[in-house]
Parts: C-alpha cells; structure tokens; sequence
C-alpha cells in the first residue's frame, strides 16, 4: 500500500506523456471518469483511434469530428514484459482492448496486480497515470487499463 | 515476363561481429556469389542492396550498396537501396527479379546486409522503426507476439510447449548449418526454463541480434544456361505492404497471406506442391502463424502441425532447415537474401546435413515493419518467392 500511494502522489505531480497526450482526457474532477480521444465521422458513423487525416472507412477528410471512447472495453489480448526498455520497470503489462461498439482494437498499457488471473475476454477500466519516466526522470502519465474486477475493488486507486 | 534464374548465392557466417565493417559483410556475400555463378563482377548490369537499420545504427543512410561494389569493380550501372523494413533484403531480390524478367537488364544482383551488434542497449530488445506512440508505451517487437501468443492459444488451444517444439527443431537444424550462429541442441525443456522476455515468450523463443550479409546473382534463363547447368528459378514472387484493418483477428496476417497468393497463383504452384521452406520465424509464435498463412495447414493448427512433426526435415513441408532467425541468426536486411541462398542450396542438394531430399520447390517468406498508430498493428511488408528446379 505505501507503494501505491507513492506512486499515486508522484503521478498527481506528472504531466502528460508527450507522444500520447493528444490521445486522452484526464477527468475533470473525481466524480467524472476519463476518456480516450478518437474520431467520429459525420458523414459515414465509422469510428477511428487515434484520429486520422481521413476517415479510414469512407476516406472524406473533412467529416471527422473529436469523439469520447467510453471508459470501460474488453479485453483482447495482452503480455507482461520482463526485459523493459529504458524508462520502463518490469514487468508491467502492454495489451489490446476492444471497443465493440465502436468497431476499435487498440493497443493499451494494462496494469493487474494478478496478471495469472487475467482472462481474455474480461471487462477493463481506463484510467489515466504514471505509465514511464522521461529521460530526465520525471513521471509521465499515459491511459492505462485495469480489470474491472480490481478497479471496483479500489476505485480510488484507479480514478487518479 | 521472363524467366528468370539465380545462378549464384553467397553469405556470411550471421554471427555477432562487432569489430566488423557491414561493407565488409556485403564485400564477402557478394564475392562468394560471384564466385558460385562463375561470372565476371562487369557482367552485372544491375544492382539492388537491402538494409533497414544502418542508418540510425550506423550513420550510413544510404550508399551502402554502391559502397560494397565500388569495392569489387562493379560500378557505373543502376544501382538501388532497399529499405522496407525486414523485408529490405528479400525487397531488394524482388526488384532485381523484375529488372531481369522485365527484360530491361540480363544478369542482376541483390545483396542483404546489417549490422545489429553496433546498437546500445545490449540485452534488451532492439526497438522498432517508425513506432513512436508504441514506444512510449514500452512496445517491443516481442510485446507484439507475444499477444498473438496468448490470443492463439486462447483461440487454438496451442501451448507454450508446441511454441518451444518450434525452437527447438530449428536449433537442430542450425546444427547442421556451419553458417548458423547458433548450433547447439536444444531441448523443449531448455526453452521453457529460458529467462522470460514478455510471458509467454522466453528467450529462446526469440531471435537474436546477428550481423552478416547475402547476396544472390539474378539472370534471364537464355544467360544463364552459359554459366550453369543446375539454375533454379524463380517460379513466383509477392510483396504486399500492411492490410490495415480495424477489429483485425491479431492470429493471422493478412499481408502474408495475400503475398503468398501471388507467389502461388503466379508459379501456378499450390502450398501441397512446396517441399522446403524458409520462413520469417523471428518468434516462435510466428513459425505457427505462418504455416497458417501460408497454407501449410488449416488456420489454428501450426501447433498441431509442429507437434506432429510435419514440418521437420523428413516432414510434409521442411520449414526452416536452415535454423531460421530464431538459431541461423536475424541481420535484418541480411535475412531474406540468406533464406533464398538456403533454398538454392536445398535446391541443388547442397545442404549437406540438413538436406531435404528430393526438394524440387522451394518457398521464401520474410515480412516485418510495424505503423506507426496505436490501432491494431500487422506486419508492414511481407514478401513471398517461390523457387523451383
């Protein structure tokens, strides 16, 4: 537990991580929840993450409108890394999440204290925190998923 | 179109070489070609030279095929550099097949370098070009099969022991490959108890990070009846970039299976009819998926297929006699000119110890590359060739 209040306050003092902040939205306030930024296109209804120059299913251009992925998508696939790269400390989870509503498969960082446990299939919750370290060592957030299951558990935990 | 035949092959031992020179690499490739073909270095009318990380790794951008030639008195004729990711080797022989089956030149050579030793970051997983929101994420290339891992044994029932069985029956045949980098046996059991990279892959499910070079001499079938009694031909060939598609199954790839359907409907040949193959096992997962892709086997039974043996030396199909990337080695731009030199060998009965007796057809398969997106990704280049007696 100490750990993760540690991290919880290290991520309140993070920023976004620069390749991906375009990509989320962090909530307004604790009784609001988070959400990824796609596209929706007006004329045609397809949806795409992350947003393109053109619609990817009818190809207009200027048809796409910013569009709030809901926060919760199942999960697809995933892997848990032992060997990290630069920045990173393992293992930690990277996966797929569908969004079958929206017709999206996308790549997602996935956190689970009980990776062994984890089935394909299950329901999993966005949350917005500290997914690596710049290489100045600062904290950096990305969207991140967790399983339902532990979320409901620890929604604090998870809203940060 | 013209027929047209590989009359000469050479490669490197794929090792880790730090100390060496990658031109050096191509320099060796491309006279051990020469001299298999029997040809004077002038008679090359045209050239084409794969590589995919020299730049970044190396600080040569480009020039490195001239660079190589320049070096055995091959110069002022049409000379191209390939990148197209790890199908940057395979890329450059499919180009210097159609200069020659165009008819516009007679005799062609491609080669294949890389250097990977030269990169930092040792014992880590070389990152991917081109991937930059992955990357922030802590994407790798084995964080990407090893999805389609779990997801294939979710949908297929497939086990981590059937993807060891893969590892280990390519390091058996390395054994046999003086070329390989790897050539000691090992076991099933050995390769599950490897350090654990991104579960449900170990280290041996992994290729290598490997340095060598490759190099094949390309020529019409009127030319190359002056120079060779025993020219194999290219019977098919196929390059298609990333299928892109949204909800896409992460179990198969749908670039390789549309590059194989080329090579096959072009050769008029069918998987059945295909005795040796060499195939783009970067991970063991991926051996599976493409006996599926291919159409070695049904879609979900590459595990079933390895199991039962079907693709050893002896087996329906004999994938990977070589040792493949995981056990002969993975020098990116290298790879796919030195699996089309194994065919050739395989297709002369050359391959001594690892020979699969009587191969009339071969097949190549190299593919790689990941886009730049956060959707679900697919390979960004796959090539398929089809090589015949």
């Amino acid at each position: 537990m100490a750990e993760q209040s540690k991290a919880k306050s290290a991520s309140e003092a993070a920023t976004p991580d620069p390749f991906l902040k375009d990509f989320f939205l962090i909530a307004a306030s604790p009784d609001k929840e988070p959400h990824l930024i796609g596209q929706r296109c007006s004329a045609c209804g397809g949806y795409a993450f992350p947003k393109r120059v053109l619609c990817p299913h009818c190809l207009r251009g200027d048809t796409s409108e910013p569009a709030l992925l809901p926060p919760r998508a199942t999960l697809y696939s995933y892997c848990v890394v032992y060997v990290p790269p630069m920045g990173f400390s393992a293992p930690y989870g990277l996966g797929t999440v569908d969004f079958p509503d929206q017709g999206l498969r996308i790549n997602a960082p996935i956190r689970s204290d009980d990776f062994d446990h984890l089935e394909l299939g299950e329901e999993m919750q966005l949350v917005i925190e500290r997914i690596r370290e710049s290489s100045e060592g600062e904290p950096l957030l990305g969207y991140v998923f967790v399983p339902m299951r532990e979320w409901t558990a620890s929604p604090q935990g998870g809203k940060k | 179109m013209r027929e047209v035949a590989v009359i000469g092959v050479g490669m490197t031992r794929f090792a880790k070489m730090p100390e060496a020179d990658v031109i050096d690499l191509g320099i060796q490739a491309c006279l051990d070609a020469i001299k298999d073909a029997g040809i004077d270095p002038r008679a090359i009318q045209t050239a084409y030279c794969g590589h995919a990380r020299t730049g970044q790794l190396l600080g040569r951008e480009g020039g490195v095929g001239q660079t190589i030639l320049y070096q055995i008195g091959v110069s002022g004729i049409p000379m191209v550099d390939v990148s197209n990711f790890c199908a940057s080797g395979s890329t450059a022989f499919r180009e210097a097949w159609l200069a020659v089956a165009s008819g516009l030149y007679d005799i062609a050579i491609a080669i294949g370098v890389e250097q990977l030793t030269a990169r930092s970051g040792k014992g880590q997983p070389l990152t991917s070009d081109n991937v930059k929101y992955l990357t922030a994420m802590g994407f790798s290339p084995p964080t990407f099969f090893a999805q389609i891992a779990r997801r294939h044994m979710y949908e297929y029932g497939t086990t981590p022991e059937q993807l060891a069985m893969v590892a280990a029956k390519n390091r058996g045949n390395a054994c046999f490959n003086p070329r390989a980098q790897y050539q000691e046996a090992v076991t099933v059991e050995q390769v599950l108890a490897s350090k654990v990279i991104a579960d449900p892959l170990h280290l041996l499910d992994c290729c290598p990070t490997t340095d060598g070079g490759a190099a094949a001499i390309l020529c019409s079938k009127e030319v190359a009846a002056r120079y060779t009694n025993r020219p194999v031909f290219v019977a098919g060939s196929g390059l298609r970039s990333g299928a892109y598609r949204q909800m896409r199954d992460i179990t198969l790839f749908p670039s390789d299976a549309q590059s194989a359907k080329d090579a096959y409907e072009m050769a008029g040949i069918g998987p059945g009819d295909v005795d040796v193959a060499e195939v783009h096992d970067c991970f063991s997962i991926a051996e599976l998926i493409h006996y599926e892709d291919l159409g070695f086997c049904a879609k979900g039974e590459g595990g079933r297929m390895i199991q039962e043996g079907r693709t050893a030396i002896g087996g329906d199909v004999a994938v990977n006699p070589s040792g493949g990337l995981l056990s002969k080695g993975h020098p990116l731009g290298a790879t796919g000119v030195g699996q089309i030199a194994e065919i050739v060998w395989q297709l002369r009965s050359e391959a001594t110890g690892r020979q699969v007796e009587g191969a009339k057809v071969g097949l190549t398969h190299c593919a790689g590359g990941f886009q730049d997106t956060l959707e679900m990704g697919e390979v960004c280049a796959s090539t398929v060739h089809l090589f015949k007696r």
